[in-house]
């Protein structure tokens, strides 16, 4: 009997003991954890307002590209009315019109072709080093746009960004960054010009199209051809001339 | 009775620890669940933040636009008066564009084949212009480039713009090892060595290049590359093809 308490007496201490532990652990944990959330205390009413902002923002910045787009549409109306039927003023308002097409700052529309990348599928249990070699990477899509200016493109956008001379284009982790813009996979690539010859120009064995499938493992989509392709203008800083201010 | 009593009070005392435990583990839980509002508010935050500067930009590119706006209101009738309102317009749609020439601050960096480099004999054949200007060229335009040129070894400059390219196209053979030594940027070929010329925040372009290492990445392929801060650096402006074919200008009114 005696030996039987003893021992029952010893497996309730022990038990105790651990257990002991374990609470103590875990209340430990818990305080730190707490500490960590300190920082980021949040009631509801915090992340409603925070929420409201954004919305805000974004109701005034879709205001601005309204506002934006019509005053771009006047000043083209003025342009047309300061060429009247003057033929050397209308030649002048007409190399306005290229130079904004070439900056990117004019909403333009035209025939060409799109097409869309996005990561491949590595396979199954690959490593994290495997899974990278199936990402879109940043210079695949400098080297698709590359190409596409090379065969004439005369207007690029990615994912409804437009391309524009000072475009970087660098990745942020999962997405990539065009423009301060964030896009994410799939990526598709638009161009404006003579479609036939940029679908040749990126099919050519070799070339981009096969790259991209084969070398770089991403999945890249058949090239469309497009009737009508609207891009919308380029609404960042530009460089302004010291001649042409307003007042 | 009395053991049953004795054993009694240690299993109660063991099933309250274990309640405890697990209140303090459920509660944790619930400090997760915050965790993923922690993540929700960041994520907004983010957001507000990038539209905020969104919203400058735009507010920005509006001014310009009234501001040419205000130049076509005030002109006059005459031919005369109509000529120079639309002589601004394209002195500013030239500077946006890359038409204009273009000086102020920045970075001059040359690439120039270097066959006493340890690098050059191993892998100058791997040195890819086309690869390595367009990877200079965005590390540039990342830290606020308004402009870039690029010069090769007979003096001619290409400027930048929307449309440019770069290719790579011919090779040569120095020193028994061969690599690309011409690329073609927008019809024009420029050959070694490289001098690209960027209008900027030297600090800021010049930072980013040493965050990358840019030199001595090129000093391993065979390249010697000099980085030089200049306070007059005058960029030419573009003057190849224009587009205007295909891409026609939307007008919404």
């Amino acid at each position: 009997m005696a030996t039987t308490k003893a021992k029952l007496a010893s497996a309730l201490t022990l038990v105790s003991i651990v257990l002991g532990f374990m609470v103590a652990v875990q209340y430990k944990e818990s305080q730190s954890h707490s500490q960590l959330t300190q920082t980021y205390s949040l009631t509801d009413a915090k992340l409603k307002q925070l929420d409201d902002r954004l919305k805000t923002l974004q109701s005034v910045g879709q205001n601005e590209q309204k506002e934006l787009a019509q005053a771009r549409a006047q000043l083209s109306a003025y342009e047309k009315q300061a060429a009247g039927s003057d033929a050397s003023l209308q030649m002048l308002q007409a190399q306005v019109t290229e130079d904004r097409i070439l900056a990117g700052t004019t909403e333009v529309k035209g025939p060409g072709i799109s097409i869309t990348v996005t990561d491949g599928t590595p396979p199954a249990g690959a490593s994290a080093q495997t899974i990278d070699e199936y990402v879109t990477h940043d210079w695949y899509m400098r080297d698709l746009i590359n190409e596409l200016f090379a065969a004439g493109a005369e207007a690029v956008d990615i994912n409804n960004v437009r391309i524009v001379a000072t475009s970087g284009i660098f990745c942020g982790g999962p997405v990539l960054w065009v423009n301060n813009n964030r896009i994410a996979a799939p990526f598709t690539v638009r161009a404006i010009g003579d479609a036939k010859y940029l679908k040749s120009a990126l099919l050519m064995p070799g070339g981009e199209v096969e790259r991209l499938r084969t070398l770089d493992n991403l999945t890249v989509s058949p090239i469309e051809t497009e009737q009508s392709i609207t891009m919308a203008a380029y609404t960042g800083t530009t460089t302004t001339s010291p001649a042409g201010s307003g007042s | 009775m009395e053991p049953r009593h004795r054993a009694a009070i240690p299993i109660t005392v063991i099933a309250m620890l274990l309640g405890f435990m697990l209140t303090v583990q459920i509660s944790s839980l619930t400090g997760k669940s915050s965790g993923s509002s922690t993540q929700d508010y960041l994520t907004t935050l983010t957001q507000a933040n990038e539209q905020q500067q969104e919203n400058d930009l735009l507010n920005t590119q509006i001014a310009q636009t009234k501001a040419q706006l205000a130049t076509y209101q005030s002109s006059g009738d005459t031919v005369k008066e109509r000529r120079e309102a639309l002589l601004k317009d394209q002195a500013n749609a030239e500077a946006a564009a890359g038409i204009a020439p273009m000086s102020g601050a920045g970075l001059v960096i040359t690439l120039s084949a270097d066959q006493s480099l340890p690098g050059y004999s191993q892998n100058i054949k791997f040195f890819d212009p086309q690869i390595v200007l367009a990877y200079l060229v965005n590390l540039l335009y990342s830290q606020g480039a308004a402009g870039i040129s690029i010069q090769g070894a007979a003096g001619e400059q290409q400027r930048l713009v929307t449309t440019s390219y770069i290719r790579d196209i011919t090779q040569t053979t120095i020193g028994g090892e061969s690599y690309f030594s011409s690329v073609e940027v927008d019809q024009l070929t420029i050959p070694a060595p490289f001098t690209i010329r960027a209008v900027g925040n030297a600090s800021n372009m010049q930072a980013i290049l040493t965050a990358e290492d840019f030199t001595q990445e090129m000093q391993n392929f065979g390249m010697d590359c000099i980085v030089t801060p200049s306070n007059s650096i005058k960029l030419a402006g573009y003057d190849g093809v224009m587009p205007g074919t295909y891409a026609k200008e939307v007008n919404t009114q």
